[in-house]
Order: C-alpha cells, then structure tokens, then sequence
C-alpha cells in the first residue's frame, strides 16, 4: 500500500520523463504538476459556479454577521444554517484539498528514491549494490539513491542548470561559497519563488473574497487574521523548502502559477456576472 | 482514553502547523471536519471515531452542500 501510491505516480512521472518532456526530469515535473491540477479541474469549476451566486445572498449574509456579530459560535453555526438552506457554499471543501497530500508525500518518495519508483529494471539488489560503488564524500544520507543516479549518470536531474534533487540550504556561506555558489544559489531561489507565489496566489484568493465581502475592515477580525495567515503560508513553504529536494519545490511553484492563473480567470468571470446584476 | 489522544495530537498539529498552509480556510462545515474528527474520536472513540471522520472529509467537496453538522 506504501508503495503502490509512490510506484504509481512514479511511473507516470517516468512516462511524461520519457515520451513528452524529452528526457527533461524538470520538464516532466511541471506536466506532471500542470496534470494533477486538471484533474482536479471539475470540483474547481463546480466551486466557480456556486461563487457566481454570492453576489445575490450577500445582504442576507451580512445582516446574519451584524446580528452574531458578538458570538463567533453562533455566527458560524447561523452562517452555516444560510449556506445550507440556499444551497450555497464559499468554500471548496477539505477533499480537493486533502487529495494533494498523498500525491506531494508520494512525489517526495518518487524524487527522493528514483530507482526504486520511478526508472524500470532495478531492483533492490542492484540499487544497494549501485549505492556501494558511490565514493562514501558524495553520498548524501537520506538520499542515497540520488546520490548513486548522479554518480553512475544513470539519469539527468537538473533542469535549466539546477540539479532539483539537491535540498537547498538557507546558509549563507554554502549559497555564496566559491566552490558551491553555482549549484546552491540557484537551488536557493527556487525556495525564493516558491515563497513568493505562495504569497500571490494567497493573495489573489483573498483579494477576490474580501471584495465580495464588501464589509467594514475595520469591524472585521478576520481581516486582520487573513493579512497574518497570508504571510504564515509563505513563511512555512520557505521554510518546508529546506527540508525536501528542489523538484518538490519546483512542483509546489507551478501549483501555485497554476492557481493564481485559475484564480484570475474566476474574478474575471465574477466581473462579468457583477455587470449583469 | 490515553490511546485516543494519540490519535488527536497529530490532528491538532495538522489545525497548528499544516492548515495554515492552506491559506484560507476551506471546510464547508461547522464545525470543521479536523475539529469534528477530535470530537467524534473523543465522543464515539477511535474505530468509528476514525470511520466518521473519513465519511465528513469525503462529503467535504463542491457537490456536498455542506452545513451545520456537529459529532
């Protein structure tokens, strides 16, 4: 069962690897990316639809907030009664969220072991051999099978010169050391714009509903929480980037472009609907 | 009941550490579906505690109309 996710998604990774990204390990990672969002393609969609309704309910739902507006207990259980009743939700759901757990924890086994998910024709036996050979100095722990794929150069992972099964490091002296700069700094900056989307597709998804909120700023302690919450996010994908190899950051990145993209054509889409209201 | 706040810790981990990353909150019930797992875990126990929550997280998706559904 452990293995069968990350052999699964290994395996289509391989194909993308093989026969679309033209052997191009960051290439494949982002279709593989572009892909998963796709799919998830229909519950985004059904979501857009019912957002396009909020506009209609929205002085019902505020005379609901300024009625609780002193019992967040209440206020939430009333709100909740509303959506139900007029068969109208804001929010996505935990699924379409929870669905890309699996899918990022097996991606990080299928980076992290790539001769045992994802190439063909290896097994154990060979891979602890091939991990012998590799020069005890070079082998990474934790990552010994990357380590033996770079040694032997049984397979490319760099992509537009960055080798993204490396871990980034956050200190200075290896991101800027003479010897080291080439390979971290690079490796450092896809922690960078890995940040730096999370924050604006954060914030685009904000934007869009604190405009159909149209309520005092000042009153709301939400608004406040979500101007917090939008830095947490960011600060934490930064921080995950050290801890994992560069392609899952290169996955995270394109998931967000992904969503920022999605995002912008769904407010564009809420314009459309305001104008007809 | 020590069993039970092994299975509870990580998911108030999950609502301290993991959920922020999601930016917004995106649960379409009250009370969310992590706060009704601990709920239904400490209410039911672990097995249908653990069967419930799994049956609310598959419900919690743009075809379910979500709502007010305490454990």
């Amino acid at each position: 069962m452990f293995t069968a996710i990350p052999t699964f998604f290994g395996r289509i990774l391989f194909f993308i690897y093989e026969n679309i990204a033209n052997n191009n390990y960051g290439v494949a990672l982002i279709i593989f990316a572009i892909t998963t969002r796709f799919l998830m393609l229909p519950l985004a969609l059904k979501q857009i639809k019912s957002s396009a309704r909020m506009q209609e309910l929205q002085p019902q739902m505020q005379e609901i907030q300024k009625k609780y507006k002193n019992d967040r207990e209440k206020l939430n259980q009333e709100m909740m009664k509303f959506y139900q009743e007029h068969k109208y939700n804001p929010m996505s759901g935990c699924l379409p969220i929870l669905i890309q757990m699996p899918i990022m924890i097996s991606l990080f086994s299928v980076i992290r072991r790539p001769l045992t998910y994802m190439l063909r024709g290896y097994d154990s036996e060979t891979i602890t051999d091939l991990i012998s050979k590799v020069p005890e100095d070079i082998l990474i722990r934790g990552y010994e099978e990357l380590s033996a794929v770079s040694f032997h150069g049984i397979m490319d992972l760099s992509f537009l010169g960055v080798n993204l099964g490396l871990v980034p490091t956050w200190r200075p002296e290896i991101i800027f050391g003479t010897d080291t700069m080439r390979i971290y700094l690079p490796l450092f900056l896809i922690s960078v714009i890995a940040a730096i989307t999370t924050y604006f597709s954060s914030k685009m998804m904000t934007a869009m509903r604190s405009k159909n909120d149209k309520k005092d700023k000042k009153d709301d302690p939400n608004a406040a929480m979500q101007k917090n919450m939008m830095l947490v996010a960011p600060f934490l994908t930064f921080f995950f980037s050290f801890q994992f190899p560069a392609g899952l950051g290169l996955y995270w990145t394109v998931g967000n472009l992904f969503q920022m993209v999605q995002q912008f054509l769904v407010n564009g889409v809420g314009k459309k609907n305001k104008k007809e209201a | 009941m020590e069993l039970r706040k092994i299975f509870i810790l990580p998911i108030k981990l999950y609502q301290k550490w993991i959920s922020p990353l999601k930016i917004m909150p995106c649960c379409r019930f009250y009370p969310t579906c992590s706060q009704y797992a601990v709920d239904s875990i400490i209410k039911y126990g672990i097995f249908l505690g653990v069967i419930k929550s799994v049956k609310r997280i598959l419900k919690c998706n743009p075809f379910h109309p979500g709502g007010y559904d305490p454990a």
